[in-house]
C-alpha cells in the first residue's frame, strides 16, 4: 500500500490526474466500499452515482482524506495519499491537491465566520507567501468568481441564501488551488433555478481553471449536464462505467437501466419501475 | 377565538349532512386565502390570494421553489398555522370551513376527514413506540378494540407492500429504512380513510427507485379508496408524471394552473417556463438546464408589481408596478400582465 512516491509530472502523472485502485473500507462486517477503479484525466469530470448506501461517499470522503481505507490506491499527480499523512507539510499538500465541497450549505460553515475571513483563513494555510495584501487581493478576486460581492464579503453565513453559501463553499475549495475538486451532492439541497446557476458556475471554472471534478450525485439528470464519464455504484461495488453519454443512453446493466427508469419524466411508470426493482433485489 | 368556537359547534352539528349530500361542493377549496405573519416578522404576506380546489380523486400538484408557500398553503388545510398568523379568506373541507373552526371541529378534521405525510418520515413518527402503536392509536381512541384496529393495522401495511405486516407491528421505526417507514407512514395515513390526502414533498428524502415506489403505492391506493390527493413537490417533472392538475406557486402567490401535460407542453408564465428550462433533464439531446438569474423574494422584500419581474426575460416597466391578476384562458391561468402579447410563442 505505501507504494514509493512518484515525483510531480512523473510518467504516472500523465494517465490520469487522479487514479484510484482497488479501494476497500470495511465497517464492522459492512463492505461499504468494495474494490472501486477508476481515473479522473487531468482537467476531466467524472460522476459517482448511486443511491444512499451504495458507497458514493465514503469512496469521496476517503479521496479527500477524511476516512482511511482498508486497501487499495488513490494517487494525484502520482503521489500516494492513501496512507496516513507523516507531518504537517504532507497533510497540507494533499490538501492542497484535493478540495470538497458538501451537500448541506448550512452545516459546512462556520457559523461564527464573516465570508472574508473563511477565505482568508485558507489563503494563510495554504498561500502564505501571499501576505495580507495579496491576500485580500485573491479574497476579492475569489469571490468575484463565484459571484459574490462587497456586501456578501463582510456577512454572516446566517445572512446568506443556500446558494450563496454553497458559492462561498466553492470559493473556499478554490482557495487552496485544487487540482481537484469532490463535489459530494453540491447541489443537491439548492432549488432547482439556484442548481442551474451553481452548475453553470461550476463549469465556467472547470473551464477556465482545468479543474478535475469528482461529482458525487444520485441525480442522473445533473451528472448527465456535468460530466464527462460516470461511475455507477450499487452496494460498495462499480456496476458499470464508462462515457457519461453511452452510460446514459445505451446502459449495460440492468441496475443501471433501473436508476435511469426511475427518474420521473415522460411515459413514467411506478409499477413497472417496482417490478424491476424487485427483480434486482 | 371566542366567536370561532361557537361556529364550529353550530358546523359540528351540519357535518354529517354536508359530507353525504352534496357532491357539487368540492372536496378541498381555498378561496383567496391570505396568511400574514405578526407585523415585522415579514414584509409581505406568505400566502397572497391563494385559491385551488381539489375533487375526489383527484391528484393535484402544487409546485414551488423554498419559500413560495407551498408547504404553508398545505398545512393551512389542516389548520396548521404559523404562530400569530392572521388570515383572511376560507380553507373549505367539503364544506366546512378550516379557518373558523375551533378546537373539535380542528379535531374532527384531522381524526376522520384530512391526513397529512410528511417529507421525513423520521421526524413523523415516535422512535420510542412500536410500529403496531403508532399505527393504531388513532382507531383505538375513535373507540376500536385493541384487536379489530390490529387487524385494520396489518391490513393497512400489506397494502402499502410491507413483507411480514405482523412482524412490522411489533417493530420500532429505528429497524426500518426510510422508504419503508414512509410506507408505515403513509399507512397511518390512511387508517381514518380520509377523504383528502395532502402529501408534502413525501419522497424527497427517498432515493430515486424508492421514489418511484411510494408514489406508485401512492397513486394505487388513492385508485381504490377514491381519496383526493393534494401533492406538493419543489419536482415539476414528478408533479407532471403523477398529477391531474397543477398550481405553480411564486412568493406566495399562484401564478399559473393548468393540466399536468399542457403545463408542460406549453407554460404560459415565464416563471413555469424558466423552471422547465432550468431543470435539468436525462432524456437523449436534452438542452443543458438554463439558469433563473438572481433569486427568490424573500420575506424580507414586499416587490410592488409582478413578483417575478426582476427576474424575468420579458418584463416590462409595468410589470414592476403592477400586480398581475390571475386571469382564466382556455386551459387554465396565468397570472402575468403580458401573458396575452405571447411572449413565450
Amino acid at each position: 500500500m505505501s507504494k514509493p512516491k512518484t515525483p510531480q509530472g512523473g510518467p504516472e502523472a500523465a494517465a490520469g490526474l487522479l487514479e484510484v485502485r482497488g479501494l476497500c473500507r470495511t465497517f464492522g462486517d459492512h463492505k461499504a466500499v468494495d474494490d472501486v477503479s477508476f481515473t479522473l484525466p487531468p482537467g476531466g469530470s467524472v460522476g459517482i452515482v448511486g443511491e444512499s448506501g451504495s458507497g458514493k461517499t465514503t469512496t469521496a470522503r476517503m479521496i479527500v482524506g477524511l476516512e482511511r481505507p482498508d486497501g487499495g490506491s488513490i494517487t494525484v499527480g502520482g503521489r500516494e495519499r492513501a496512507s496516513r499523512p507523516r507531518n504537517r507539510a504532507e497533510r497540507l499538500a494533499r490538501a492542497r491537491e484535493v478540495q470538497m465541497v458538501f451537500q448541506d450549505p448550512y452545516l459546512s460553515l462556520d457559523p461564527r465566520i464573516a465570508v472574508r475571513d473563511c477565505l482568508d483563513e485558507v489563503l494563510r494555510l495554504h498561500a502564505p507567501e501571499l501576505g495580507k495584501p495579496g491576500r485580500e487581493a485573491r479574497v476579492a478576486e475569489l469571490l468575484d468568481q463565484v459571484g459574490l460581492g462587497a456586501r456578501e464579503a463582510g456577512a454572516l453565513p446566517k445572512r446568506l441564501s443556500g446558494g450563496q453559501r454553497q458559492r462561498v463553499a466553492i470559493a473556499r475549495a478554490l482557495a487552496a488551488n485544487p487540482r481537484v475538486m469532490i463535489l459530494d451532492e453540491a447541489v443537491a439541497a439548492l432549488d432547482v433555478s439556484i442548481q442551474a446557476q451553481i452548475l453553470e458556475l461550476l463549469a465556467t471554472i472547470r473551464r477556465e481553471e482545468g479543474i478535475g471534478y469528482l461529482f458525487v450525485s444520485h441525480d442522473l439528470a445533473v451528472v448527465k449536464h456535468i460530466t464527462d464519464d460516470v461511475v455507477v455504484l450499487r452496494n460498495g461495488k462499480i456496476v458499470e462505467s464508462g462515457r457519461t453519454a453511452d452510460v446514459l443512453s445505451a446502459p449495460q446493466h440492468a441496475y443501471t437501466r433501473l436508476l435511469i427508469d426511475s427518474v420521473p419524466g415522460p411515459g413514467w411508470d411506478p409499477e413497472r419501475i417496482a417490478e424491476s426493482r424487485r427483480a434486482l433485489a | 377565538m371566542a366567536d370561532t368556537t361557537k361556529s364550529t359547534t353550530k358546523k359540528k352539528n351540519s357535518v354529517p349532512a354536508t359530507r353525504a349530500a352534496d357532491s357539487a361542493t368540492p372536496l378541498l377549496a381555498l378561496d383567496d386565502v391570505t396568511l400574514r405573519l405578526p407585523d415585522g416578522a415579514a414584509a409581505r404576506p406568505i400566502l397572497d390570494g391563494v385559491s385551488l380546489r381539489v375533487e375526489r380523486g383527484e391528484t393535484i400538484g402544487l409546485v414551488g421553489e423554498s419559500g413560495s408557500g407551498k408547504s404553508v398553503a398545505c398545512r393551512t388545510v389542516l389548520g396548521l398555522l404559523p404562530k400569530n398568523a392572521r388570515t383572511t379568506g376560507e380553507v373549505r373541507v367539503e364544506g366546512t370551513d378550516v379557518l373558523t373552526a375551533g378546537p373539535a371541529g380542528l379535531r374532527d378534521l384531522r381524526r376522520n376527514k384530512v391526513s397529512m405525510v410528511f417529507q421525513d418520515p423520521r421526524a413523523s413518527v415516535n422512535p420510542m413506540r412500536r410500529v403496531g402503536d403508532f399505527l393504531t392509536e388513532g382507531l383505538r381512541l375513535g373507540g376500536m378494540s385493541k384487536k379489530d384496529a390490529l387487524a385494520r393495522a396489518e391490513e393497512l401495511l400489506t397494502e402499502v407492500g410491507i413483507r411480514d405486516p405482523k412482524g412490522a407491528l411489533r417493530r420500532f421505526p429505528h429497524e426500518f429504512s426510510g422508504g419503508m417507514l414512509q410506507r408505515v407512514v403513509i399507512a397511518a395515513a390512511l387508517t381514518s380513510d380520509p377523504a383528502l390526502l395532502l402529501a408534502d414533498e413525501p419522497t424527497t428524502a427517498l432515493d430515486v427507485t424508492t421514489q418511484a415506489e411510494v408514489v406508485g403505492i401512492l397513486r394505487r391506493l388513492q385508485a381504490t379508496h377514491g381519496t383526493g390527493m393534494l401533492f406538493v413537490t419543489h419536482d415539476l417533472e414528478l408533479a407532471a408524471a403523477i398529477c391531474d392538475r397543477i398550481y405553480v406557486m411564486y412568493a406566495g402567490r399562484i401564478v399559473e394552473s393548468r393540466p399536468a401535460a399542457e403545463l408542460f407542453a406549453r407554460p404560459r408564465h415565464p416563471y413555469t417556463a424558466a423552471l422547465l428550462a432550468s431543470t435539468p433533464r436525462l432524456e437523449e439531446g436534452a438542452e443543458p438546464p438554463t439558469a433563473i438569474s438572481g433569486r427568490p423574494v424573500s420575506l424580507a422584500e414586499a416587490p410592488t408589481g409582478c413578483a417575478f419581474a426582476d427576474r424575468c426575460a420579458f418584463a416590462v416597466d409595468r410589470c414592476r408596478t403592477e400586480k398581475p391578476a390571475l386571469v382564466e384562458d382556455g386551459t387554465g391561468a396565468a397570472a402575468c400582465l403580458r401573458v396575452e402579447e405571447g411572449i413565450l410563442a
